[in-house]
């Protein structure tokens, strides 16, 4: 069965400048994105991976090209478009967390359905159930700075699913934790993905790369090439691992 | 050294922005130091010295009743020692004129005639026109108040009414005539050619009278003068004599008010400014914690990085400073100059806008910058570089702010808020100094605007509170200025056949003097009724107005000098006859520092009842009345209503006022936004991650604005709140312990609260726009970069 496209990117460029110099973070570059796929995007240090995780989730502006969500040609959204695709569509986790400092992780899961203005009663149950399934109950009311690493980021998870999004975007999410801490993410991500919910996920780490449907690799610029995967099953790992890494081998 | 110059370069380089906000605070608070300084040391006895360069009169004598000889009175003063005696000047009465076509009523002129320029008493300081002997024919001078009141220039013609004849005369010089030219006075000296005045006057219906000056080497002994030429005389002097406190009344009231403004107003700029120099660095530096911490883990010593910052900033400052100063020096001569036009003393200015009062004040800012900036880099010694890189600031710090954040989370919890207005407090409960700093500067901006704004209302309203400042509330005032062609049995007579009339009644004025246990006797003037007090309004402070032949009222600082209450009995001499009066009542008057009393007709007769009270039964007829009666007795005397004289006198206080004191609103205003501006922009630069992530859950970049203007609404709303309390309380308590030793001890103010508040909410406009003007570059820009950076 052929699968539903849910992000396409055409001709996609993003340049950088500084003072007179140029860098050119993303050149012509064409992307597909499917629906209910478990999108894995490596690549070098610089390579532009997280440049093109931005442009697809409509974080950046593009310097040129088109990028369609749904069909629906979000670079040239409005602002306030922009904002209601944010909060609607896509739910994002980055790789330094980034949850707001100053409030609680029960407000800061909150926080989206605040704004896509969910009712009140509505965003609690759904807060309250997603802190349970990410088993951070007990520290549902501690500034993130009273909490660990993987807590901030099974919280910021939970934000980032708070409105049901479409598309949840993780720039490596598991960069700034220890194995043990990184493993449950990537457990979360993937038991989402099995649920239903497509999954674009940025890392380094061959062994996290294993739980893609897809692999996209992604070298100055330009996509380098693209694996193909069924779903992710645990003993699968010793297999993948070998042919992601003899693949990026033979890419480099 | 290289080291340290490198990073300091660096830093200079690296963070322009937050650089270039530092550099205008400085450059605001240089601006609003060295501006305060000069005003506090420009407000303290202009009048004086101005009085003292011009050998100011201490008492004017006017003669034209035949009851002294001019002469024998001239030759006796002339001949004391330690009194300066002016010669002898003759005027006539005027009261119609007519500027550009348009009549002017209650003006009254004093035609002088001028064969040559006065120069011992009261010398006339040219402003405009050229400086000359006596004013050429077909010429005038005019005074400084009369030209600026109605707005006479140079070269302009005015048309005289002598009763039946009238004719022109060109303005050839405007001058600073100080005992008629002060603020509020309804009288001017008109210096004329002596051709011209015998030309247009001598044949004019009324006599000549005449004018002189003294000036005592010590004011302080001119009762003892008084005694000795009375002595001489044989009998009291009974014409019109002017004091020195009421030439010097409106000046030192004014002069205090204004003052009072500049210094409270100076205080606050002082404070503010130091305020904002501490905190904008302070901030800056712990902003840089992290920094610190990495480059101290690489090696660099805590005296290193006090250097680093202390190079900074000197930096910083010295290109602060000096545009700082250049524009205080304009705006600090503007203010002055505008407040106290009427003195005309610019000039005064360059004693204290040297370039060495300039370099002081830049070298104190300079020092407290150094002071600061050592102060909280001190602060880099105990940096532990694992806690500065992992929380931006010391472990401590963070405890302190997670605790306050988690206070202000259960508070906010349990009101309920929008969660946009809670992300708002929160960002104020966060940055507590800045907070701090946005309150006090709102709650000083609506204290000054709304101090300005009741005390401005309060003079534009006066004719609600006219006889709290010691006049009367009668309909009509009529003054005999020609009393050679008036006839007092025909105006009574005209105005009792007047069905409109309600009542009338004649006031005049008589010296009188009170022996003092404790000093020199009192010699002051002292009105005399016809009729009631009451009917025509005059108020005491307390008990009541003089009714019978053994009843006197007194002025507050008559009161003081004599320590007499209500009840008591007082001796005072009237008419060279010791009479024993009971004070009935004590009273404030603005027009001679309350040094007067009241008595009516019934205890002593005065030569000089030369003004009319007059009560309708319906007020609304007031315009019309006047205008039949000036024209029924147009060669002797003027008519004007309340309202007339009120507006006429009080539109110049306006006018001296309205401008100091809407400059210092627009400077904090101005002062208000822009350091609202630079915190916000120096906030949204600490917070731009936060801002970010609120961007990528999908809140538009107005939306995050708003938040964080609703915080600044919040915090600018308690502090214009408390600004109202500071204006309309504490500041006129203050004006008015200041001005009590002028005779004025219960300020008449008339408070317009819906104003008031509106006023104040300029505050916060002023808040919120900058706050909302500054965050803009969250708009301009991605989340990406946000978050990034």
């Amino acid at each position: 069965m052929k699968k539903a496209v849910i992000i396409q990117a055409k001709n996609l460029c993003k340049t950088y400048s500084s003072g007179s110099e140029q860098f050119h973070a993303i050149k012509n570059l064409d992307i597909e994105i499917f629906e209910g796929d478990f999108t894995v995007i490596m690549g070098n240090s610089g390579s532009g991976k997280s440049t093109l995780l931005y442009l697809l989730s409509g974080l950046d502006t593009v310097t040129a090209g088109e990028v369609y969500f749904r069909g629906e040609r979000i670079d040239r959204f409005s602002e306030r478009d922009l904002a209601n695709f944010r909060s609607k569509k896509i739910g994002y986790v980055y790789q330094s967390i980034n949850l707001v400092p100053d409030l609680t992780l029960f407000e800061n899961i909150a926080l989206p359905g605040y704004i896509a203005k969910i009712p009140k009663s509505s965003v609690h149950n759904k807060v309250t159930k997603l802190i349970r399934a990410m088993g951070i109950e007990d520290q549902q009311n501690r500034l993130p700075s009273q909490t660990s690493g993987g807590q901030q980021q099974r919280a910021a998870i939970a934000r980032a699913l708070v409105n049901a999004p479409e598309v949840v975007f993780a720039d490596e999410p598991t960069g700034s934790l220890n194995y043990e801490h990184g493993i449950a993410i990537l457990d979360i991500l993937t038991n989402l993905n099995r649920q239903g919910q497509s999954v674009v996920m940025i890392t380094h780490d061959i062994k996290a790369a294993c739980r893609a449907d897809r692999l996209i690799l992604v070298k100055d610029g330009k996509i380098e090439g693209i694996l193909n995967f069924d779903k992710y099953e645990e003993n699968d790992i010793p297999d993948r691992e070998e042919i992601i890494f003899s693949y990026i081998t033979r890419k480099e | 050294m290289k080291t340290i110059v490198t990073l300091c370069i660096g830093n200079i380089r690296k963070k322009k922005i937050q650089n270039g906000l530092i550099v205008i605070l400085i450059m605001l608070s240089t601006l609003l130091l060295a501006t305060s300084i000069t005003l506090i040391q420009n407000t303290e006895n202009l009048f004086e010295k101005k009085h003292e360069e011009t050998n100011g009169a201490h008492q004017i004598l006017t003669m034209g009743e035949e009851l002294h000889d001019p002469k024998v009175v001239n030759k006796w003063w002339d001949s004391q020692k330690g009194v300066t005696a002016s010669e002898l000047i003759p005027f006539k009465n005027l009261s119609g004129i007519k500027i550009n076509g348009k009549e002017i009523p209650n003006l009254y002129l004093f035609m002088m005639n001028t064969p040559k320029t006065p120069v011992s008493i009261d010398q006339l300081t040219f402003i405009e026109g050229k400086k000359q002997k006596h004013p050429q024919k077909g010429t005038i001078w005019i005074p400084t108040s009369m030209a600026s009141s109605y707005g006479i220039s140079l070269g302009e013609d005015i048309e005289f009414h002598t009763g039946k004849n009238t004719f022109k005369l060109s303005v050839s010089a405007i001058v600073v005539d100080m005992p008629f030219g002060g603020p509020f006075t309804t009288n001017a000296r008109v210096w004329m050619n002596e051709q011209d005045y015998e030309e247009q006057l001598q044949a004019m219906t009324g006599k000549e009278k005449h004018m002189m000056a003294l000036r005592f080497d010590e004011y302080s002994q001119s009762a003892a003068y008084w005694e000795s030429f009375e002595r001489y005389l044989n009998k009291p002097y009974l014409e019109t004599k002017m004091e020195y406190e009421s030439i010097a009344s409106f000046y030192l009231i004014i002069n205090k008010v204004i003052g009072f403004v500049m210094v409270f107003m100076g205080a606050i700029m002082m404070s503010v400014s130091l305020f904002i120099i501490g905190f904008s660095i302070s901030d800056a530096i712990l902003s840089n914690y992290k920094t610190i911490g990495v480059i101290k883990s690489i090696g660099v010593t805590s005296r290193g990085i006090i250097a680093v910052y202390v190079m900074q900033y000197g930096f910083l400052s010295i290109v602060s400073i000096i545009p700082g100063l250049l524009l205080s020096s304009l705006l600090s001569r503007v203010i002055i100059e505008s407040s106290l036009s009427f003195l005309q003393s610019g000039d005064s200015l360059d004693n204290v806008q040297g370039l060495a009062n300039y370099l002081l004040i830049g070298s104190a800012i300079l020092i407290i910058v150094i002071i600061i900036t050592f102060f909280y880099s001190r602060k880099a010694r105990s940096v532990e570089p694992v806690q500065a890189i992992r929380y931006g600031m010391s472990e401590a710090e963070s405890s302190k702010i997670t605790r306050r954040l988690n206070h202000s989370n259960r508070l906010l919890h349990s009101i309920g808020l929008p969660f946009q207005i809670e992300i708002g407090i929160k960002n104020l409960s966060k940055n507590m100094r800045s907070s701090a700093l946005m309150i006090l500067l709102t709650t000083f901006t609506s204290a000054v605007l709304v101090f300005g704004f009741v005390l401005l209302n309060s003079i534009i309203s006066i004719k609600e509170t006219a006889p709290s400042w010691g006049y009367d509330s009668s309909n009509i005032a009529v003054t005999v200025f020609n009393e050679s062609a008036f006839s007092k049995n025909n105006f009574e007579e005209y105005l009792l056949s007047d069905k409109r009339i309600k009542n009338f009644g004649w006031v005049g004025e008589l010296t009188g003097v009170f022996p003092s246990d404790s000093s020199q006797p009192l010699n002051i003037n002292i009105s005399v009724v016809e009729g009631s007090y009451d009917d025509f309004g005059f108020e005491n402070i307390h008990g009541r107005n003089p009714h019978n032949k053994n009843e006197m009222a007194i002025g507050v600082n008559v009161a003081r000098a004599l320590k007499k209450d209500v009840g008591d009995v007082l001796d005072v001499y009237l008419g060279g006859e010791k009479q024993r009066l009971i004070v009935t009542g004590i009273y404030q008057s603005i027009a001679n520092k309350s040094y007067s009393a009241r008595i009516t007709s019934e205890v002593a007769k005065t030569t000089t009842t030369d003004i009319v009270f007059i009560n309708l039964n319906d007020v609304t007829q007031s315009n019309q009345v006047a205008d039949e009666l000036n024209e029924n007795f147009n060669e002797s005397i003027s008519a004007s209503t309340q309202q007339m004289l009120l507006n006429s006198v009080y539109k110049e206080a306006v006018a001296l006022l309205i401008m100091p004191l809407s400059l210092m609103g627009i400077l904090f205003i101005t002062a208000t936004f822009i350091i609202i501006f630079s915190i916000s922009r120096i906030n949204v630069r600490k917070e731009s991650s936060t801002y970010g992530i609120y961007k990528s859950i999908g809140m538009t970049s107005n939306k995050i604005k708003r938040s964080i203007t609703s915080g600044i609404f919040i915090l600018s709303g308690v502090g214009a709140l408390f600004g109202v309390v500071v204006g309309v309380k504490l500041l006129p308590l203050v004006l008015q312990n200041i001005l009590s030793q002028y005779g004025l001890i219960e300020l008449p103010l008339v408070i317009n609260w819906g104003m008031a508040l509106g006023i104040s909410s300029l505050s916060i406009i002023a808040a919120c726009l900058s706050c909302w003007l500054s965050t803009s570059v969250i708009s301009k820009t991605s989340p990406r970069i946000l978050i990034v950076e």
